[in-house]
């Protein structure tokens, strides 16, 4: 599966670096959200991004996988190609989206689930086949989750159920995965778990961007940290040069006393 | 996967023998022998039966029986269809009030004394033009789209009661007034070969692109943003299942009347069975709201001396029907 690389990368082979974002600024009419913000990614890298509650980071997921395309200034370039010249369709095999764990209301089993995302990129009318079907079920292999293949979302834990829409997005075999706090819902044990499996996900070559409250998380598992504050970036590079107990603070709006109170 | 196609063969096999049995059913004996005899003379022009069974058959029972299976096929598509796209069990076919447009558009037509014909034009036409007055207000509607597309849904029904009740108030309380109340509660037993070839058309038109679309239904029950990102135009898929829906939903009532729990009971039925996957979920629905209806409209053709309304017999049925399957305790596995 790491081998077909996606969206027809094999014809341009050339170094682009997987993610690009250029000077992206976005404003809800006068509120700026996002302003100018810069940075790239490349294969196998896992970022981390932090920011408090409206520093933009839903925003940014947005424009990167092409909800916002009338709405936003600068570009956003996926495996090189603009998302605003990418159809929709084709953006789905290229960047996969992997969303908090959640309830539905109607129960699909988890390997229907999963086969949502073998479907993405498939035109037209018609429901998926056996390819869609066999690429379903290894990534639930991947994921090592295929023992819950035949038993209903909504009837299985949160942990897994987080862990069924990451295998979802293996499943539309994008090689560049968008996470919104993954593990907010979870607990203690099922956090760690999730977290380990996408960064071995990073280890075989998925580019990464992921959106934590949890500075350790970053710290811990990301290759880089993107700091998200007031729409710009406050801080980008590794997690050992960065986070400080300074950019914390100032992140979280916390004192140095509040923060030193909690690491104890 | 391959129990449930199962299950969907055995249920139309069902529905077929159903449909045969139905033909039997009824004041003027028709046996099951006449039916086949009856359809060869047709084939092949000789005159084995008499042509008073012929005619009863050919012009009342089979048109009556096609109709209510068609009735309760589009009414059930259109109800599991509706709950799909708007992520809400509890929609019916006449949540964005194509019911009610198509009761405002029969009573005007039986309050200016139209032809039966015209009725169901009226009622037809009526009912498209309420839901196309939905999708305008909910267009201009700001906040979260199914929100706008319900509420814009809830006022203009509200809108199309208010004119039913007036009509119903102006109208001549000796001849009119008992005609609208009739087409109101629903009843198949006007049926002629006419009306089910006119609904046949729009049924058609409506449920081909439904079935082939039931798939991406799948898609549409996501949170809009997770629907986009695995590369579906989430607007536009919603746009046509929701045409598709009304056109079928307007092409039975403006036939039947208002017939309802159809599109709640059988859907929430089939998902019980056959689990929330649309491209079983779909099919089952379609079969099982036509055998449906079928029953209920042999009873009500056949219970009593004088026909009950079908419309007042699915209520019956169909609430009590609906509280046990809500409070029944749901197997998982």
């Amino acid at each position: 599966m790491a081998d077909d690389t996606p969206g027809g990368d094999g014809v341009r082979r050339m170094e682009f670096d997987r993610i690009s974002v250029k000077n992206l600024t976005f404003s809800y009419g006068k509120r700026e959200v996002l302003n100018g913000l810069t940075f790239n990614a490349h294969e196998g890298e896992m970022l981390g991004l932090l920011g408090p509650n409206g520093a933009g980071k839903t925003t940014l997921f947005n424009c990167m996988l092409g909800f916002r395309n009338k709405e936003f200034k600068g570009d956003v370039l996926i495996c090189g190609e603009s998302v605003r010249k990418t159809p929709a369709s084709v953006l789905a095999t290229r960047v996969a989206y992997v969303p908090q764990s959640h309830s539905s209301v109607f129960n699909y089993s988890v390997l229907d689930m999963t086969l949502m995302g073998a479907s993405a990129g498939m035109s037209g009318f018609g429901s998926p086949g056996n390819n869609q079907l066999e690429s379903a079920r290894a990534a639930l292999q991947t994921i090592g989750i295929a023992e819950l293949m035949h038993r209903g979302f909504m009837n299985i834990s949160g942990g897994e159920r987080q862990l069924v829409l990451i295998a979802r997005a293996l499943a539309q075999n994008a090689k560049i995965l968008i996470m919104d706090e993954p593990t907010a819902n979870l607990d203690f044990g099922n956090q760690i778990r999730v977290m380990t499996k996408i960064r071995e996900l990073a280890e075989s070559g998925y580019t990464i961007l992921i959106s934590t409250h949890n500075p350790e998380h970053a710290a811990n598992y990301c290759d880089r940290v993107l700091a998200l504050n007031h729409g710009v970036i406050a801080a980008d590079g590794k997690p050992d040069g960065i986070l400080t107990e300074e950019l914390i603070c100032s992140l979280y709006n916390l004192t140095l006393q509040q923060l030193r109170r909690n690491a104890k | 996967m391959k129990k449930q196609y199962i299950f969907i063969l055995s249920l139309s096999a069902t529905l077929i023998l159903m449909a045969v049995i139905s033909v039997a059913l009824g004041r003027f004996p028709i046996s099951t022998g006449e039916l086949f005899a009856a359809i060869s003379d047709r084939l092949t022009g000789r005159t084995s039966v008499s042509a008073t069974t012929s005619a009863i058959l050919f012009n009342v029972r089979l048109p009556r029986i096609l109709l209510a299976c068609l009735v309760g096929c589009c009414l059930s598509s259109a109800g599991v269809a509706y709950q799909g796209t708007f992520r809400n069990p509890m929609a019916s076919p006449d949540i964005l009030g194509a019911s009610s447009g198509a009761a405002a558009g029969a009573a005007i037509a039986i309050l200016l004394e139209l032809s039966g014909r015209m009725v169901t034009v009226f009622a037809f036409v009526f009912s498209l033009a309420t839901i196309a007055l939905v999708t305008l207000v909910s267009k201009a509607a700001r906040g979260e789209r199914i929100l706008g597309i319900i509420l814009a849904g809830i006022m203009v029904s509200s809108l199309a009661n208010a004119v039913t009740s007036f009509i119903k108030l102006v109208a001549d309380p000796n001849s009119i007034l008992p005609e609208i109340t009739y087409w109101l509660m629903g009843s198949l037993a006007k049926t002629k070969p006419a009306d089910t070839l006119f609904a046949l058309i729009p049924m058609t038109i409506g449920m081909v692109p439904l079935f082939f679309l039931r798939w991406r239904i799948n898609l549409l029950t996501l949170p809009d943003n997770e629907a986009r990102s695995l590369g579906i135009n989430v607007n536009a898929t919603r746009g046509a299942v929701i045409v598709c829906s009304t056109l079928i939903t307007a092409a039975s009532v403006s036939v039947s009347g208002l017939i309802g729990w159809v599109g709640l009971v059988v859907p929430h039925l089939a998902r019980r069975i056959v689990g929330s996957d649309f491209r079983v979920l779909l099919p089952t629905s379609a079969i099982g709201g036509a055998l449906f209806l079928l029953l209920v409209d042999n009873v009500s053709r056949n219970l009593l001396i004088t026909e009950i309304p079908i419309g007042i017999l699915t209520s019956v049925i169909g609430a009590p029907f609906f509280i046990w399957l809500m409070t029944r305790r749901e197997v998982t596995e």
